[in-house]
This record gives structure tokens, C-alpha cells and sequence, in this order.
């Protein structure tokens, strides 16, 4: 059944089909920060007490604030939004300032509004707090669209575009609805894999996409939570239908990748579908996550013929 | 009397032997999955019955590990058995002197500035070359009659420098997973190693550990004093040449695939000295068999103990070889006492 699966469904289709449609995503995130840019700063500056110097510490508050304000409004975003490894938004940040995140560098900005995340520095966050109180915003990461949802609407808030982040959260609940979730069962089982061996479980934005992309995860059928190690040989055993690789490489070598290299995780893959996931997407919880689902989804309706055809096949061979 | 130590001494090899078996068949069973022993058997075997899954696991993830610490385990063992013979100081040890240290820089040298892509033998070769300078700087520095302090000054002093550089090579890689990878090198593990690290590591180790073997009786006869080495016809110079080279080979091989692991080579030769009748050439086959069942066990703990987030095996280690170190303090003081 395996030998003849893959010779119906060679992994070099796969791949192929997958680098085409993560290609044509690269350039799509454009489009929407146009429209969002354009609308924000088609608006007159009525409003005088807006935020006008704003500084965003986390990447992904660096995304939701470029799709919310007016690039003339924002005072420095940190260093990662223009990463494209990591941030859907990394060629509009390129002509935005960057800051190191360093308390005294912040205040030198002197920022009206600061956005971080809950996991910028305590230390940092302190230090700025006793000089500008009220004015940080600490957004925890996104698990799910709800989440994307009040974080755009609290930063919407905050930086006094309310209407823009209203839209943005239409916009991404239409596009979601549209994904459809057709449930067929039992539903293919999906297996995320990332560099040092780790794996995302439940309650975490990425197993969140996979679920909504028509599969069931790995996380949900070994019922853990967050991001944690998964041995090689739990993987192997679990028998995935699929394998969802983070091979995302940042400049420079690590050990981290061994694990991509390891002869099980070759032989895993050479008898296993595997794809790449464009980290960028479900790194931060944007509208842009959306597109993730839309990806899995039209890959499970590829993947599930396929395997129907697979059936088939093996069950004429039988005859 | 010497023939009732001669079995001892035998005994105690048979022991080691078998204990080393017991805990390498243990290691295969120790694992993230329940797996029968029979299951172990049939995926070892190649029988048809096992599926395919299985067999990866055991062949391609818990064999290579279990054949990593044997190996390790021994070469650590036999270099600290063969250091504290030749150098009779209680407290030579490659992790102490700093042989472990370099062999780790060496080795991440190799690999995050990008030679290991090149030419995959580049790890254990810088490996083994950091080693190797590193045990010829503490031996030059203090040499054979240097005292314990010396010795143990100049190991600090090359360890805490070498792990100055690892770290600070790694804290300078762009890579963000680099900085976390300090942890692996400098307190070592054996998860997540495959057969490509045993092909990495394995010829420089039976490499070294055999230039080892062969210094049994050099060793045995510098008990009796140099001179009467000598007109043994022992070539101290070239003893002294294979005994950096041979633990270099086998203890930079070792580090550069497990990053580095303390006190073995410390508690193994202690433990087994008493069955050796005070020849060093007995210890050594002792320690090595000693120091693989100790790695063997200490792999296999840090599975237990912590199975969702593996411990680094250099912490075990550390945990069961600090008290032995203050064992010895303890006795060094009785002796001064009397």
C-alpha cells in the first residue's frame, strides 16, 4: 500500500505544489497592507490626540500596528519585522526605523504609545513603566482567530482606528467562513515538526490552522499542550498521515537542524507526505494567518483524493 | 595471594562485561515508546513480522544511542585510567584538565562556522585537535612531576577559557538557536543522536582507546620509578607522545558528537582501582568496562527521570561525581592528619 501510494503520489509533486502556492503567497501580503495603509492615511488627522510616535517592541504588535496606522505614525518597530523568515510584513518594515528594544533607546524615541508583547523583557517593560505610565499595551500571543481578533481590536483601539481594525477582523472572519470546514471523518492525522525537535500542541495558533485546515493534530491525539519536545520516535510511532515540517532556516548553523538530518526523520520522510510551513504565517496571529488555513485546506482536498485513489488502487490490485 | 587478585581482578572484568551488556540491552528498551523486548529483538533481527516503524526506532534512534555511550563511556573511562597512571595524580581526569573543553571548542568551531558542511569529519577532527592542544598546554605547563594543585590549576584554567570561547562563539552566531546550543556543549547529551554520529565518532574512538591499551605496560613499569622504566627498556618520550595522542583521538571524538561529560573518567578508575592489585595496565581495561556502565546507566536515568524534557547527561554526571570529589578531599585530608 505505501510502495504503491508512493508511486501515485510521488513527495515531489507535493512538494512542488506546496513551494507554488507558499510562492504565490509571498506576494500577498502587500495587497492588504496597501488597502490598510491607504485607508489610514486617506483619513484627516482629526484626531489630535491620537498616538502619532508609536513604538512597537514584538513582532507580531509590529504587524497589527502596520496594518492599523499610517507608516508616518509609527517611531520604530523591533528589529525582527524585517526578517522575512519571520514576519509576513518584512518589506514594509524595511523602510520603517528599528529599535534594539533597549530601555534607553525607547526613551529616546520619545514614544507616545508602546506596544509589546508579554514576553518582551520584564526588566525593559519596568524601567519603562516608572518614566511612561499608561501608555504600554502588552498583548499576549494569539491561540486562535478569537484571540487575532481582540488583539487587532485592542491595538485598533489604542492607537484610535477603531473603524480599521473593524474592518480587518470582517475581512478576516469573511475569508475564514470561506475556507470552509467540511468535515470528513476520521480526518487525516497531521503532525508538526520544528528545528530541536519541537512540536506545538493545543492552545497554540499554529495547531489551531491545522485543525481549521481539515486535519486532526498530533496534539490533539496525544492530548498535550503548547510548544514542547517531541521525541523522534514518538513522531515515527504515531504514524502520521502527514508531516508538517518548520525547516525555516535562519542565517547561520545550529545543531537545531540535526534532527532534520537524522536517517529516521529520512526514512519518515521518504514514506510519509511531507510539506514546509511558512513559519512566518503562524508565528504571530494576523489576518494574514488565514492564508495558512486556505493553503492546508485546498492541500487536504489534493491529499484526500489522492489517498481515495490510493484506496482504489490497492483495492483492484487485490482483485 | 597474587593468584586469588588475579581472579579477583578477572571476576571483576566478567562482572563489568556482563554489566555492560545488561545496561546496553536496558538502553534499548529505554524510550518515549513502550516497546517488548521481544519487539527490540525481532526489529534488531530484521524479522518480517515488525513493522516498519519499530525497526526505525530501534535501529536509527535507540541503537546509535546506546552504542554511543558504550563507546563514550569507555573512552572517557580509559583516558582518565591511562591520565591518572601515567601522571599518578589521583585527580586527572579530561574533563578536569581540559581535554573535554577544548575538543568542545574545537568541535564548535568546526560546526558554526560552517567547515562541518564542507566535509562532515571536519567535527571530529577540530575535535580532536582542540583536545589535543589543550591537553599538551596543562602537560607542558605543569608536566609529570608536577603536584596534583598544579595540575588541577592549569585544567581549570583551560577549561574555564575554552568555555569562555564556546560560549562566546556561539552567543556571536547570527542563528538564534545557536546561543541555546551553549547548554548541549557544555554539560553534554546523547538525544536525538543517529548512526551518522556513531560513523562520525566511532574510528577516532577504538583509535584512541587502542593507542591506550597498548601503554598498559609502560604504565605498569613507571609504578616502579622512571629510571627503572627506563632500563626496561620504556621510551618514556614516546609513552608520554601516546598517551596526548591516544586520549586526545578518543576523548575528542567522543565530545565533539556528545558535547562534554565530567567525572567519568574520575569514578570509574577510583571505584575499580582496588580489584587492579595496583597495576595499571589492569585498570585500564577495568575503567573502560567501568566507565561504559556508568554512561550507559546515566543515559538511561535521564530518560527516566525527566522523560518529556531530557536533562543534559553532564548533569547526572556532575550530580553523582561532585560528592566523590569531596570523598577525596576528605581522604586527602585523613592522610595529612596522619
Amino acid at each position: 500500500m505505501r510502495v504503491i501510494m508512493c508511486k501515485i503520489f510521488p513527495a515531489g509533486l507535493v512538494r512542488g505544489l506546496l513551494t507554488a502556492s507558499l510562492l504565490i503567497l509571498g506576494g500577498w501580503p502587500g495587497v492588504l497592507a496597501q488597502e490598510t495603509g491607504g485607508a489610514a492615511s486617506g483619513r484627516p488627522p482629526s484626531l489630535s490626540l491620537s498616538p502619532s510616535r508609536i513604538v512597537s517592541l514584538n513582532l507580531c504588535t509590529d504587524q497589527l500596528l502596520m496594518m492599523l496606522v499610517a507608516p508616518s505614525r509609527i517611531a520604530a518597530l523591533s528589529r525582527f519585522s524585517r526578517q522575512p523568515a519571520m514576519s509576513v510584513m518584512a518589506r514594509q518594515a524595511s523602510d520603517l526605523p528599528i529599535t534594539s528594544g533597549a530601555a534607553e533607546e525607547v526613551f529616546m524615541l520619545k514614544p507616545d504609545l508602546i506596544l509589546a508583547g508579554t514576553f518582551t523583557s520584564r526588566a525593559t517593560l519596568n524601567l519603562l513603566r516608572r518614566k511612561l505610565k499608561q501608555k504600554i499595551i502588552e498583548l499576549a500571543p494569539a491561540g486562535s482567530f478569537a484571540d487575532i481578533a481582540a488583539n487587532i481590536r485592542r491595538i485598533g483601539e489604542a492607537v484610535h482606528e477603531p473603524d480599521q481594525a473593524a474592518r480587518l477582523i470582517a475581512l478576516m472572519s469573511q475569508r475564514l467562513k470561506a475556507a470552509g470546514m467540511k468535515t470528513t471523518t476520521p480526518l487525516p492525522l497531521a503532525a508538526l515538526y520544528f528545528a530541536n525537535g519541537y512540536s506545538s500542541g493545543r492552545k497554540t495558533l499554529v495547531d489551531t490552522v491545522v485543525r481549521k485546515g481539515g486535519f486532526e493534530t498530533l496534539g490533539q491525539r496525544l492530548d498535550f499542550f503548547g510548544t514542547k519536545k517531541l521525541s523522534l520516535e514518538t513522531l515515527i510511532l504515531s504514524r502520521p498521515d502527514l508531516l508538517i515540517l518548520g525547516t525555516q532556516k535562519y542565517s547561520g548553523e545550529a545543531l537545531a537542524y540535526e534532527i532534520f538530518r537524522h536517517p529516521a526523520m529520512r526514512h519518515l520522510k521518504q514514506r510519509t507526505t511531507h510539506i514546509a510551513l511558512a513559519e512566518a504565517l503562524t508565528l504571530c496571529g494576523t489576518p494574514h494567518t488565514v492564508r495558512a488555513v486556505e493553503q492546508l485546506r485546498q492541500f487536504q482536498k489534493v491529499f484526500l483524493s489522492r489517498q481515495k485513489a490510493t484506496a482504489m488502487g490497492s483495492g483492484n490490485n487485490d482483485e | 595471594m597474587k593468584r586469588t587478585a588475579s581472579l579477583k581482578f578477572m571476576a571483576v572484568a566478567a562482572g563489568l562485561a556482563l554489566g555492560v551488556l545488561v545496561l546496553f540491552a536496558l538502553s534499548l528498551l529505554t524510550g518515549a515508546a513502550q516497546l517488548s523486548p521481544l519487539e527490540i529483538f525481532h526489529a534488531l533481527t530484521g524479522h518480517d513480522e515488525i513493522s516498519e516503524a519499530i525497526a526505525l526506532v530501534i535501529r536509527e534512534i535507540r541503537l546509535p544511542r546506546a552504542l554511543l555511550a558504550l563507546l563514550i563511556g569507555a573512552a572517557l573511562g580509559l583516558s582518565g585510567a591511562a591520565l591518572q597512571g601515567w601522571l599518578r595524580n589521583p585527580l586527572a581526569e579530561p574533563g578536569l584538565i581540559g581535554v573535554s573543553g577544548g575538543a568542545a571548542l574545537g568541535a564548535v568551531i568546526a560546526l558554526y562556522f560552517g567547515l562541518a558542511s564542507h566535509f562532515a569529519y571536519a567535527v571530529p577532527v577540530c575535535g580532536i585537535i582542540g583536545g589535543f592542544l589543550a591537553v599538551a598546554v596543562v602537560y607542558f605547563l605543569t608536566g609529570r612531576q608536577g603536584s596534583p594543585l598544579t595540575l588541577i590549576l592549569a585544567g581549570v584554567a583551560i577549561s574555564a577559557f575554552s568555555g569562555a570561547l564556546t560560549s562566546l562563539a556561539l552567543n556571536m552566531s547570527p542563528n538564534p538557536f545557536a546561543a541555546m546550543e551553549i547548554v548541549f556543549w557544555l554539560m553534554g547529551s546523547l538525544a536525538d543522536r543517529s548512526m551518522d554520529h556513531v560513523a562520525l565518532a566511532a574510528p577516532f574512538i577504538v583509535l584512541g582507546g587502542g593507542i591506550l591499551f597498548t601503554l598498559g605496560r609502560s604504565l605498569d613499569a613507571v609504578t616502579l620509578g622512571e629510571d627503572v622504566a627506563a632500563s626496561l627498556g620504556i621510551n618514556l618520550q614516546q609513552t608520554q607522545f601516546l598517551l596526548i595522542a591516544g586520549t586526545a583521538l578518543s576523548v575528542g571524538a567522543a565530545t565533539s558528537v556528545a558535547g562534554t561529560i565530567g567525572f567519568v573518567g574520575l569514578i570509574a578508575p577510583h571505584v575499580l582501582r582496588p580489584f587492579t592489585d595496583g597495576r595499571p595496565s589492569r585498570l585500564l581495561l577495568l575503567a573502560a568496562l567501568g566507565g561504559a556502565c556508568l554512561l550507559l546507566a546515566a543515559d538511561i536515568a535521564v530518560r527516566v527521570i525527566t522523560p518529556t524534557h531530557e536533562m543534559k547527561l553532564g548533569v547526572l554526571t556532575a550530580l553523582m561525581g561532585a560528592p566523590f570529589f569531596l570523598m577525596l578531599i576528605l581522604k586527602a585530608r585523613q592522610r595529612m592528619l596522619q
